[in-house]
């Protein structure tokens, strides 16, 4: 609050110096301006003469340009001098300003640097304080954030467990249901695949038989005991009367 | 070739395959000992040669041994009736004899050997007559027993045969053993 006076001031001081300066300009040239109009007059009378009138007239030409000159002359000087008296007078008050503005200036600007130290040291531990404020309340909001994520994610975890155990009691309850169904038609299957074999097999169990009497009989029965079969064979051939 | 010897060639002989592989031997001893004896050397010294040098027709033939005897036999009577003019008369009258022979077909549900073929051979020459050969056939199928096929009929005297006649009782037997367990 205490800068912002100091930065009117220093506006100002800056305003001075410009406007000072703008006069002393303006003076300047007010004086350069009264020396180019004399000079202007004296060269009119140049123009338009005949040769006698022309002679006076150049001789009074000549007699006021000599005067003109010489009150030119004196008055350049005399402006000189003022110019020179004024100008030392406007360096010295120039440099007087000057160096009273940079002193002002400098100690403007210490205690401007001061205020501004100042001032950014207190800004500093604001942003400190601020930062250290903001982290706090960064974790307070991430605890809580993360309490509220836990229970939101326990609460969703509960619900999807309880569904899933629910569909899977169904699932299971209808999988049962449909291998029941299964089993039973299976069953009801195999009996009458058992029946119809038993019925297959009560119509073969002859032919069954003399297989099963073929291979045993291969390995079981001996040559002679073979041969025997065969002479009992033939004995009841003769006795039918096959081999006449 | 006189009648004798082709009675004895059909006493002696049991089986139809045993038939022809004696003649067919009967035939290369007549062409070695006709044909092939330049040097005209006795029956004895021809027939241990011939032996030796028989055709590879004869070679791991079963009974070849018992073939070899009963050729040995009958070639000197053999040699002695048959001459290069008459022996394609000769031949053709055994292979008649053969052929017109009472040929009965038995089928066995397994393979005899040759000692069992001759023995069966002897039984049918017993009951049918001497002049009669067997035939054997093999059938699996029969279980045990034969079966016989004789002036075109068949007749099956098998263990088969007689299942397949008794399956009624065999069936009844079955179900009553099933329905006491």
């Amino acid at each position: 609050m205490i800068a912002l006076p100091l930065n009117y001031l220093l506006i100002l001081l800056v305003l001075s110096l410009i406007g000072l300066i703008f006069w002393l300009y303006k003076k300047v040239d007010r004086q350069s301006q009264l020396i180019q109009d004399l000079r202007l007059h004296g060269e009119r009378w140049r123009i338009y003469p005949d040769q006698k009138t022309i002679q006076e007239a150049v001789d009074k030409a000549n007699q006021i340009v000599t005067h003109a000159e010489v009150e030119s002359l004196k008055t350049e000087a005399e402006k000189e001098m003022e110019l020179g008296l004024f100008s030392s007078k406007f360096q010295n008050e120039f440099q007087n300003n000057m160096s009273q503005i940079l002193s002002k200036l400098e100690t403007s600007v210490d205690s401007s640097n001061g205020i501004i130290s100042q001032s950014i040291n207190q800004a500093a531990k604001k942003h400190d304080d601020f930062l250290i404020q903001l982290q706090k309340q960064n974790l307070d909001w991430q605890n809580n954030m993360e309490t509220e994520i836990k229970a939101k994610t326990n609460d969703l975890l509960g619900s999807f467990e309880q569904r899933m155990t629910d569909f899977f009691q169904t699932a299971q309850k209808d999988s049962l249901g449909a291998i029941d169904i299964e089993i039973k038609s299976a069953r009801a299957l195999i009996d009458s695949y058992k029946s119809q074999q038993l019925a297959v097999v009560n119509e073969n169990i002859v032919a069954v038989l003399e297989r099963t009497l073929n291979l045993v009989i291969k390995k079981k029965l001996s040559l002679k005991d073979q041969m025997d079969l065969v002479y009992e064979a033939l004995e009841k051939a003769k006795l039918e009367k096959f081999l006449v | 070739m006189n009648q004798p010897i082709i009675n004895y060639f059909l006493t002696n002989t049991f089986s139809k395959t045993q038939a022809i592989r004696r003649l067919r031997l009967t035939k290369e001893f007549i062409d070695v000992f006709l044909f092939k004896n330049l040097q005209k050397k006795d029956f004895k010294t021809v027939f241990e040669s011939f032996k030796q040098t028989s055709s590879a027709y004869f070679i791991s033939q079963e009974g070849l041994e018992e073939d070899f005897i009963f050729l040995e036999k009958i070639a000197g009577e053999l040699i002695k009736s048959i001459s290069a003019e008459n022996v394609n008369e000769s031949i053709k009258l055994l292979e008649d004899a053969i052929s017109h022979a009472k040929i009965i077909l038995i089928y066995l549900p397994f393979e005899a050997p040759e000692q069992e073929i001759n023995k069966l051979g002897s039984w049918f020459k017993q009951n049918l007559g001497p002049s009669s050969l067997i035939e054997i056939n093999y059938d699996p199928g029969l279980i045990g027993g034969c079966a016989l096929s004789f002036n075109g009929m068949y007749k099956d005297y098998s263990l088969r045969a007689r299942i397949n006649e008794n399956k009624k009782q065999i069936l009844d037997v079955l179900l009553s053993y099933h329905k006491n367990e």
